[in-house]
């Protein structure tokens, strides 16, 4: 078994880099879409095949996200929420079953809004941050419906592909 | 100095820092904890019959959420009303106007009246100028506004009008 406090092989901390600038790749790539994206998929994959070691793509993902766009309150959101997906990626991550993730993806989706509000029931209360959940929730749905789509159809294929090079 | 005690975060090994222990062990143990399970497979759901009342509660949830923002957004009146905009000026003055109008958001009655400017941020249009009275960012000066004295969690490119609606403007400074 891998000790957790041993240092990180420097082969697998570039495969692990490689899979967060993946996930800011494909992100960027299709940022013309409305909240369609491979990014949980990815996150999942590298949970379920790297192990814990996806909290430091997710790292890498985060950092480069921030970089990319400006270090808005979003970037205070991104900084819980891909984790908290990571996290629950890595509690069930012996289960390969793609209708499993494509339904843990589609409720990340649904959840994506609420989650992100978090930050305003500091900054407007509890009025803003429902206010803001709600105006999000078109931007949710299709996140969700995308989400458990993506995963369904890309988990399988994607997975075969990465513990090839794991 | 004392180097503290290896017991200090049972189970992670101590290791020097700048920051205090009391702060560190929970984020330790919190990474050791994910480790541990997913070092060991984690936790496993394969039944068929649970995956679908799972997609079944996604399904009701996707359903609720759509309910909810049919139900609870504020509805866009149409047809032609009127509103009161009072506009407080930094000097004191007040001045009032009666709009008529047939736009559905405060910040469309107010541009058919030419009295707001301003720019499109990440957030909506942000105001930068009022009754011809701009904002002094040196001063952090901003244009905040109330409906009938009440609190408004949406900026005018958000806010929807009913007749009969009555607008605050006035301009703060600082945060």
């Amino acid at each position: 078994m891998p000790d957790s406090r041993s240092p990180m092989p420097v082969v697998k901390l570039i495969k692990l880099s490689l899979m967060g600038a993946l996930m800011v790749g494909t992100q960027v790539a299709m940022a013309a879409l409305p909240n369609i994206n491979v990014v949980s998929v990815l996150i999942i994959l590298t949970a379920t095949i790297f192990g814990s070691g996806a909290f430091y793509s997710v790292a890498v993902f985060v950092a480069l996200e921030g970089l990319i766009y400006g270090f808005g309150i979003w970037f205070v959101d991104y900084l819980y929420v891909w984790p908290l997906l990571t996290a629950f990626a890595l509690l069930f991550r012996s289960n390969q079953n793609r209708l499993f993730w494509a339904i843990v993806t589609g409720t990340f989706g649904l959840c994506f809004g609420a989650l992100c509000s978090i930050p305003y029931l500091f900054i407007g209360g509890p009025a803003m941050a429902f206010s803001y959940w709600l105006s999000g929730i078109p931007f949710d749905i299709t996140h969700c419906i995308s989400n458990f789509v993506l995963t369904f159809v890309l988990y399988s294929p994607l997975r075969k592909l990465l513990v090839r090079y794991r | 100095m004392s180097i503290p005690s290896q017991k200090t975060c049972p189970g992670v090994p101590y290791k020097a820092s700048r920051a205090p222990a009391a702060v560190l062990c929970p984020f330790r143990a919190y990474y050791a904890f994910f480790v541990r399970i997913s070092d060991k497979g984690g936790l496993f759901i394969n039944s068929g019959k649970k995956l679908v009342i799972a997609l079944c509660v996604l399904a009701v949830l996707v359903s609720g959420a759509f309910f909810a923002y049919r139900h609870l957004t504020p509805k866009v009146a149409e047809g032609t009303k009127t509103i009161t905009v009072s506009v407080r000026h930094a000097d004191g003055q007040l001045r009032t106007f009666k709009i008529t109008t047939a736009a559905e958001y405060l910040s469309g009655a107010l541009e058919q009246e030419k009295l707001i400017e301003g720019t499109e941020g990440q957030y909506g249009l942000f105001v930068t100028s009022v009754d011809g009275e701009a904002v002094d960012s040196s001063k952090q000066q901003w244009w905040g506004y109330t409906k009938s004295g009440a609190y408004v969690d949406t900026g005018v490119d958000k806010t929807v009008i009913s007749d009969g609606d009555s607008y605050e403007f006035s301009l703060h400074a600082g945060q």
